[in-house]
């Protein structure tokens, strides 16, 4: 009797084989770290400040020096892109880093950085090497570098801080505090003059908006237990300071509600080109974005700077901010090769002062603002004084997220019209405590 | 004529075909099955599992960071008043687009038909230009119609109002009544193209003798529309009904770029919260329960669609 061929049929022992094989391949990318080879290092931006950047030059400068990196170096650098949703891609790493996934070097917002140190390597040993000193940064960006003092574990090599626009036509002296700001620009928002601000639902809204007002009085964001410490008390009456200023100068008519759905600093830019303002709080960067969007006049003729107006106290403040690099990988020789890369292109004197003068930035590091290659405007020694004088990082503690995007559901709300300081305020402690 | 049985063999005949060989893989349905039932376990199954769990816990996105298992979660959402609002908002939003949705579909479609039948021209075209709608991400439909609710003169809309001799001032996205509306017509203008290709697929199932057989009968174009092709299309209706509700039960992407759920929480629809509470908060047990929450609303619309199907079969 003729048997036909085995192999028109299936046995159980090949499908199970098969079946195996592709469940091995399927699975294997998951089990590998993110991004590196044996002798490469995953390097990870946001789109802004890889090779993806929608600015040309921005793009053009990371591919010359990363050419001329590869050259030099046994290593190789593999870049990784992550969101264009800052938050998102953050909320990601911090993901990525608690479970041990994170790329070997990567891109953090100098805010969230407290939360993120813990995962992240020493990289002090790597400083001399890369001819760096701590010291040369400015003390308040060195605090965030350094958790611990003497332990470093990240790389600040942008910042920026908020400041206060004025028209000098429109404005004789620039207000001290947001009461005086309000009643000055009442008789020019007659004239169709306004004061801006981001008031909408954005990190920025409140790191410009209601931060610096706030700190202005003396008053912390949290408690020695890590609690937001504007529950009651002078934090309460802080805080509420804060959003009575923002509502009267809405109920005045001097700022338009529209502020409410300003996200950005950046989305005041069309009403400023346009002509239409008398005083902004904005980011230091805007003032070089503005002059480029102007084309028939120059900004820093027609506008002066000033410090963040208080409320009602002598003490200017103002919110810094920035990017870090951190090395998330144990391998010794990736993080060297990693921050070589990152040295060179965005930390090391040339690189700094070339990627802060492509960007608009301020650099952390103060010797820079001494070199020929950062090309500064006329307002960077006003913003480099600023730094110091006033600058100041937003807290790091485990519930900073919570709180500010409840203030921001505040500070939109008041602002809009929606609900008043009082309400708006006693609302969110709903939130934040129950 | 008498049949005649043919009683000569049947090609063939005399060989016997071997008995097919009933081998393990092909006997058994369940081998078969398994690659499907893996994935759908890995990918539908346990992920649903893993966020029920969460709900019950207080755990954040990091990692590592100790949680607490806890009813908590849900309670927190029960006793706030924000939750009940964002479900005020979401079922506002959904009401307002859906119905809008299926009727602005349902017309189009008509007209299409209608013109189809009389042999116009252009109507591939506007179906095209009308599916285009559906075609762009929602992140790129919040850009477009935040350049169109800009509120200065320099706006779109506001710059036709003021032509038209009304401010150029009008606050779209900044009033927290007028920041809803707009919301939900630019989710309209989203989702009526979807709609209006499911009821155009629905008027051409009806048989062309129905409406001949209205005509004959004397209906009017009113009465052949609610007395016949209506109810024809009650099944395509149905579920263009059940996929709008379920896709705008779930739609954030748009309202993220356009409002980002303000002023306030004006526009903060459910699954916008989902996202806040994970991404920018980041509690994923709050934002884990909220999340079951929203999937046990869209069982709650499926099933109902079933037992829809199941009447309607029934009654046929």
């Amino acid at each position: 009797m003729r048997h036909p061929p085995s192999g028109s049929v299936l046995s159980r022992r090949h499908l199970l084989r098969t079946g195996g094989a592709a469940a091995a391949l399927a699975l294997a990318p998951a089990c590998a770290s993110s991004g590196s080879g044996p002798r490469s290092a995953g390097w990870q931006a946001i789109p802004p400040y890889s090779l993806q950047a929608p600015d040309p030059k921005r793009a053009a400068y990371l591919e010359r020096e990363l050419a001329a990196h590869r050259k030099r170096s046994a290593y190789g650098i593999q870049p990784l892109v992550s969101s264009n949703d800052t938050s998102a891609a953050m909320a990601k790493l911090l993901l990525q880093a608690s479970q041990g996934r994170a790329p070997d070097i990567a891109q953090v917002d100098s805010y969230i950085f407290g939360r993120v140190a813990r995962y992240a390597q020493p990289i002090g040993p790597h400083m001399e090497r890369l001819g760096l000193k701590p010291a040369d940064w400015f003390p308040s960006m060195r605090r965030e570098m350094e958790p611990r003092p003497g332990d470093i574990r990240g790389l600040q090599f942008t910042s920026d801080l908020r400041v206060l626009y004025y028209r000098k036509d429109l404005v004789r002296t620039p207000p001290a505090d947001w009461d005086e700001m309000t009643g000055m620009a009442e008789p020019l928002a007659r004239r169709g003059y306004s004061v801006l601000y981001p008031a909408g639902r954005s990190e920025g809204a409140v790191t410009t908006t209601l931060w610096p007002a706030y700190w202005s009085r003396g008053a912390e964001l949290f408690d020695r237990a890590g609690e937001p410490a504007f529950v009651s008390g002078k934090g309460y009456d802080a805080m509420l300071s804060c959003l009575q200023a923002v509502q009267r100068s809405v109920d005045a008519g001097v700022s338009p509600r529209r502020v409410a759905g300003y996200d950005q600093e950046d989305d005041e830019n069309p009403d400023i080109v346009a002509g239409r303002v008398a005083m902004f709080l904005g980011g230091s960067w805007q003032a070089a974005a503005l002059d480029g969007l102007m084309k028939d006049e120059n900004f820093f003729r027609r506008w002066g700077v000033a410090p963040m107006p208080t409320l009602g106290g002598g003490r200017h403040v103002s919110a810094t901010g920035g990017w870090m690099w951190a090395a998330f990988t144990k391998d010794e020789k990736k993080i060297a090769a990693g921050l070589d890369w990152v040295g060179s292109a965005y930390v090391s004197d040339r690189g700094m002062a070339t990627w802060c003068s492509l960007g608009g930035y301020l650099p952390p590091r103060q010797s820079i603002y001494e070199r020929d290659e950062y090309k500064q405007d006329p307002f960077t020694p006003v913003f480099r004084d600023h730094i110091v004088r006033y600058g100041r990082a937003r807290p790091s503690d485990r519930k900073y997220q919570d709180v500010s995007h409840t203030m921001q559901i505040a500070l939109s709300s008041v602002a809009s019209g929606t609900a008043g300081a009082t309400e708006a305020l006693d609302q969110a402690l709903g939130r934040l405590v129950g | 004529m008498a049949t005649t049985v043919s009683t000569r063999p049947r090609p063939g005949a005399g060989r016997q075909r071997p008995a097919a060989r009933r081998g393990p893989v092909s006997g058994s349905p369940w081998l078969w099955l398994m690659p499907l039932g893996t994935v759908l376990l890995l990918v539908l199954v346990y992920p649903v599992i893993e966020i029920v769990r969460l709900s019950f816990t207080d755990a954040s996105l990091v990692s590592g960071e100790p949680y607490s298992v806890t009813a908590d979660t849900y309670a927190s959402l029960l006793r706030g008043t924000d939750f009940r609002h964002t479900l005020q908002v979401t079922f506002l939003f959904v009401l307002a687009s859906v119905v809008f949705q299926l009727l602005l579909g349902l017309a189009i479609a008509l007209l299409i038909n209608g013109a189809e039948k009389r042999g116009l021209r252009g109507v591939v075209a506007t179906r095209a230009v009308v599916l285009t709608a559906w075609a762009i991400p929602g992140v790129i439909i919040g850009v477009i119609w935040s350049l169109l609710y800009q509120e200065t003169g320099s706006g779109v809309l506001n710059h036709g109002l003021s032509l038209l001799g009304f401010s150029g001032n009008t606050p779209f996205l900044s009033d927290p009544d007028n920041a809803l509306v707009s919301v939900v017509v630019a989710n309209i203008w989203r989702g009526t193209a979807l709609s209006m290709i499911l009821c155009y697929a629905g008027i051409k199932t009806v048989p062309e003798q129905v409406y001949e057989a209205a005509r004959i009968d004397g209906a009017s174009r009113l009465q052949t529309l609610f007395r016949v092709t209506l109810p024809m299309m009650l099944p395509i209706l149905t579920m263009n009904l059940v996929l709008a509700t379920v896709e705008t039960f779930n739609s954030f992407d748009m309202v993220l770029s356009l409002t980002g759920g303000g002023p306030g929480t004006a526009t903060q629809v459910l699954a916008l919260d989902v996202y806040d509470q994970i991404f920018r908060q980041l509690n994923l047990g709050r934002g884990a329960a909220m999340a079951v929450v929203l999937m046990v609303i869209n069982i709650l619309v499926i099933g109902l669609y079933v037992r829809l199907i199941e009447r309607q079969e029934r009654q046929i």
